[in-house]
């Protein structure tokens, strides 16, 4: 319990000291809000009026206090661009990226623990070997390069969908999801890769431990030293890269995204990155970094869940 | 009928070019109750010899020559589930590191209960009751609490008394330990080895003890076997051996020993005097 | 006493790693064609003798400007290993060295650093300083500093407490001294494994970027963006999409592998 709440403080501060940087980083450092919303033909009298309605002649840390609060209310401010609330722009996109997220994340899983546990029982055998130089390349592809394989080789070649024709959930759920399953096989195939050498390097080790021989001393049986001792042991380095894929798979769907055409978080974050349009650029990098740090807290839980070594310090 | 021959057994590590020697042409028996120790220095071979009763030797090395009979089956002949019938079951190994040979994420309890639930029929309650018996008879302090703690909150002693208690918890004809005191403090040894003579004693249960320390040896075995780089020096009661040494080694290994060193002295000076 | 096994990694690494730098070392001062050069008779051309990579949608010879791109990410790449490695390298041999109250706070700010990923920490710098290929390296410098940090910091902790170092200081030898010249030698193999592989998060993330168009810009041609170009015309010309993509695979899985190879090289 008291590692919970240590935990739980450690969060909070987190949360606090990430936002704080976001503030400074798109509040603060681009310059003034006020001028650049009102563009160059404005008077100093309607700017200084637009920075006192903004609250911008406050002090940084007040500043920051008051968008806090409003960010956390839901209030992200407003697009320069589109002069829309970013949360208003966000609603729609949030769904799109999670869905996307969850499914490459659930591949991942399903591929990279049975092919880490298969190489790891068969180190040195010759299947082992062409599945790690596999491995090794597919970890050198870029994300987008197999979405581009995948588009032309399935989309235009086999016709198994149509590239580009995205489907919003409102329209249909199922066609939805249907089209993310190629993008999220793209973001997921390096992460695969990393995570079969993850896990089957993590196994290797544990085997090497002296409690597996004491298992195998007691008339254990091969596969129930790795289900019942060793996986157990082997998952634990391994989470924390789970965790961190989870904020690589986010990080990456901003360009996978462009591959295939999806409105999600991503294109609306390059488009507004090169218009500049600081609110909606801001708003997603502190949505994303907030569920960074969240997922890093999730992390620790699993790992006092799982280390019984770790509940206790 | 012996409980356990070894005839001629020969091991070599093979990751070496050509293939290196450690076991060479080590003969013994044992019979049912009897308490046999091997001593030797680390790289004697011992251990290896150990191990490959159980036929636990790591893949780079094997058995070049020999037989290993258990009960009069050649357990080379065995396949790999029959072995599994016989590790923990009729033979049960405890290790030197009491801290690293048990499951970190596992607690106590379910890993002295594993051998009853891979070997008996026995149902959830029965093992438990076992377990909690078993764990009283190698005197760990409130068993049903012990029961669902991990191994890194118990103490070097207690754990190596776990280990004990997981390996007899399934009554098997042999015990085979491996420097099981050689990790913990001069004390808890002593009370470790007084638990292995008691349940040796009350059970019946052979024990194939390995030990470096003449001393153990002498305190808990009727016999010895002396090895070195591979080989037995000398062999026999465990009385005639340490009055009566026969080979030059074993001479010197007892000289090593300071206590005895310091007796054998003043026994000589004596002589001269 | 172990059977000396042959370190495949390194050797495969170092051959792919060299053949690249080869390539790019040729483009740098001989193209084919002028990789500017818009051919309207080439357009879509497939690969033949004349364009061994074939042409893109504006009759470019792929092959030639998969030269200047490799060219360009590999420039890339090294400037921001140098910078980001140098920098972090720096802090981590000090703070590692020293420690005190200015390593507890740095290293806490760097655990939180190192779990956000590399392409959204950019994209932050990127909006901030605005797209182009000095800001894409000033962004992914930043962006590599505590990873550098964090290996060397842990080394150097390492080393501190071995025996050569405390005999060293006992014989007066200055920090100085003994970091750069007693340490630091030591922990060389680490450092190069550790920029071989950031090399190889260097391209990757340069790739990225470029493809979204915030990287590199045009005319100079980089690998991403002709992927990002070709992908339009895929049914037409995959080859304008599939040579720069092994291009990059290729830069980036000689250095992964060179990484490996040290890695093992090391442990031994």
């Amino acid at each position: 319990m008291k590692y919970v709440i240590k935990k739980i403080g450690t969060l909070i501060i987190t949360l606090l000291i990430v936002s704080f940087l976001s503030f400074l980083a798109f509040s603060i450092i681009p310059g003034d809000a006020a001028r650049s919303k009102l563009g160059t033909e404005a008077t100093e009298e309607q700017v200084r009026a637009l920075q006192k309605e903004l609250g911008l002649d406050k002090p940084v840390l007040v500043q920051y206090g008051i968008w806090l609060k409003n960010f956390v209310t839901g209030d992200m401010g407003e697009s320069y661009s589109y002069s829309m609330p970013v949360s208003e722009m966000l609603k729609n996109k949030i769904p799109i990226t999670i869905a996307l997220t969850i499914m490459a994340f659930v591949i991942i899983l399903l591929v990279s623990v049975p092919v880490g546990i298969f190489t790891a029982q068969h180190v040195g055998k010759k299947l082992d070997h062409i599945i790690m130089i596999l491995n090794q390349v597919i970890m050198s592809v870029p994300g987008f390069f197999i979405g581009i394989l995948i588009t032309y080789i399935f989309g235009l070649i086999l016709r198994w969908f149509t590239p580009g024709a995205y489907v919003s959930i409102s329209e249909n759920f199922w066609g939805f999801l249907r089209y993310l399953i190629a993008p999220a096989i793209a973001i997921a195939l390096p992460r695969c890769a990393m995570g079969v050498k993850m896990l089957r390097n993590s196994v290797i080790s544990q085997m090497e431990m002296d409690y597996v021989r004491t298992a195998s001393a007691r008339g254990n049986g091969k596969q129930r030293i790795m289900y019942r001792h060793v996986l157990k042991n082997a998952i634990i380095p391994v989470i924390t890269f789970w965790g961190m894929t989870i904020a690589d798979i986010v990080a990456n769907s901003i360009i996978i995204e462009q591959v295939f055409t999806i409105p999600g978080m991503g294109s609306l974050l390059v488009t507004s990155i090169s218009n500049r349009d600081y609110p909606v650029v801001q708003g997603i990098i502190v949505l994303v970094a907030a569920l960074v740090v969240v997922i890093n807290f999730v992390v620790d839980l699993l790992y006092g869940k799982i280390d019984p070594r770790i509940s206790l310090r | 009928m012996h409980l356990l021959e070894v005839k001629n057994l020969n091991i070599e590590f093979y990751d070496t070019e050509p293939a290196t020697k450690v076991v060479k042409n080590v003969s013994f028996s044992m019979e049912e109750g009897e308490v046999l120790g091997i001593v030797g220095e680390s790289g004697s071979g011992k251990t290896q010899t150990a191990l490959s009763i159980l036929r636990l030797l790591k893949d780079h090395a094997g058995i070049s020559s020999g037989e290993i009979c258990f009960k009069e089956k050649n357990i080379a002949d065995c396949t790999e589930e029959e072995m599994n019938q016989i590790r923990g079951r009729e033979i049960s190994m405890i290790f030197q590191e009491p801290m690293t040979s048990l499951n970190p994420v596992l607690t106590v309890g379910s890993q002295i209960e594993e051998a009853l639930k891979l070997h008996t029929k026995d149902d959830r309650k029965t093992r438990k009751e076992k377990v909690i018996a078993m764990m009283r008879e190698v005197e760990l302090p409130n068993p049903e609490e012990l029961y669902g703690k991990y191994p890194h909150q118990l103490s070097g002693g207690m754990r190596q008394r776990v280990m004990i208690a997981a390996a007899l918890v399934t009554e098997p004809k042999l015990l085979i330990a491996d420097e099981p005191t050689t990790a913990l403090d001069v004390t808890i040894q002593a009370q470790i080895l007084k638990l292995l003579k008691k349940m040796n004693e009350k059970h019946r249960t052979a024990i194939l003890f390995i030990s470096h320390d003449l001393g153990v040896i002498r305190y808990l075995c009727d016999r010895v076997i002396v090895m070195n780089e591979g080989e037995t020096v000398e062999t026999g009661a465990i009385t005639d051996v340490f009055e009566h040494p026969q080979e030059d080694y074993t001479k010197k290994l007892l000289e090593a020993i300071p206590n005895r060193r310091t007796s054998l002295r003043r026994r000589r000076d004596g002589k001269k005097e | 006493m172990k059977k000396r096994q042959k370190n495949y990694s390194l050797i495969l690494g170092a051959s792919i790693a060299i053949f690249m730098l080869l390539l790019l070392l040729i483009g740098t001062f001989y193209t084919p064609y002028d990789p500017d050069a818009m051919d309207a008779g080439a357009k879509f051309a497939a690969p033949s003798l004349a364009h061994i990579f074939g042409c893109d949608h504006f009759g470019r010879d792929v092959f030639s400007r998969v030269l200047k791109g490799t060219g360009n990410t590999f420039f890339v790449a090294s400037l921001t290993i140098l910078l980001g490695g140098g920098i972090g390298i720096l802090t981590g041999a000090f703070t590692g060295y020293f420690g005190g109250w200015i390593d507890e706070i740095l290293m806490r700010i760097n655990d939180v650093v190192v779990s956000f990923p590399n392409i959204l920490l950019a994209l932050v710098f990127i909006s901030i300083l605005g797209p182009g290929k000095n800001n894409v390296i000033f962004a992914l410098a930043i962006v590599f500093i505590p990873s550098f940090a964090r290996i060397t910091r842990s080394e150097f902790l390492r080393q501190r407490e071995m025996d050569y170092v405390k005999s060293a200081r006992l014989m007066g030898v200055p920090h100085l001294r003994i970091m750069f010249v007693h340490i630091f030698p030591n922990v060389l193999p680490s450092i190069f494994s550790m920029a071989a592989i950031g090399f190889n998060n260097a391209v990757l993330a340069e790739a990225g970027m470029s493809y979204l168009g915030i990287g590199v810009q045009p005319p100079d041609a980089s690998l991403g963006r002709m992927l990002s170009e070709a992908q339009t015309y895929l049914m037409k010309a995959p080859w304008a999409a599939v040579f720069p993509g092994i291009a990059v695979i290729l830069l980036a899985l000689g250095f992964s592998l060179l990484s490996d190879g040290l890695l093992k090289k090391g442990g031994k």
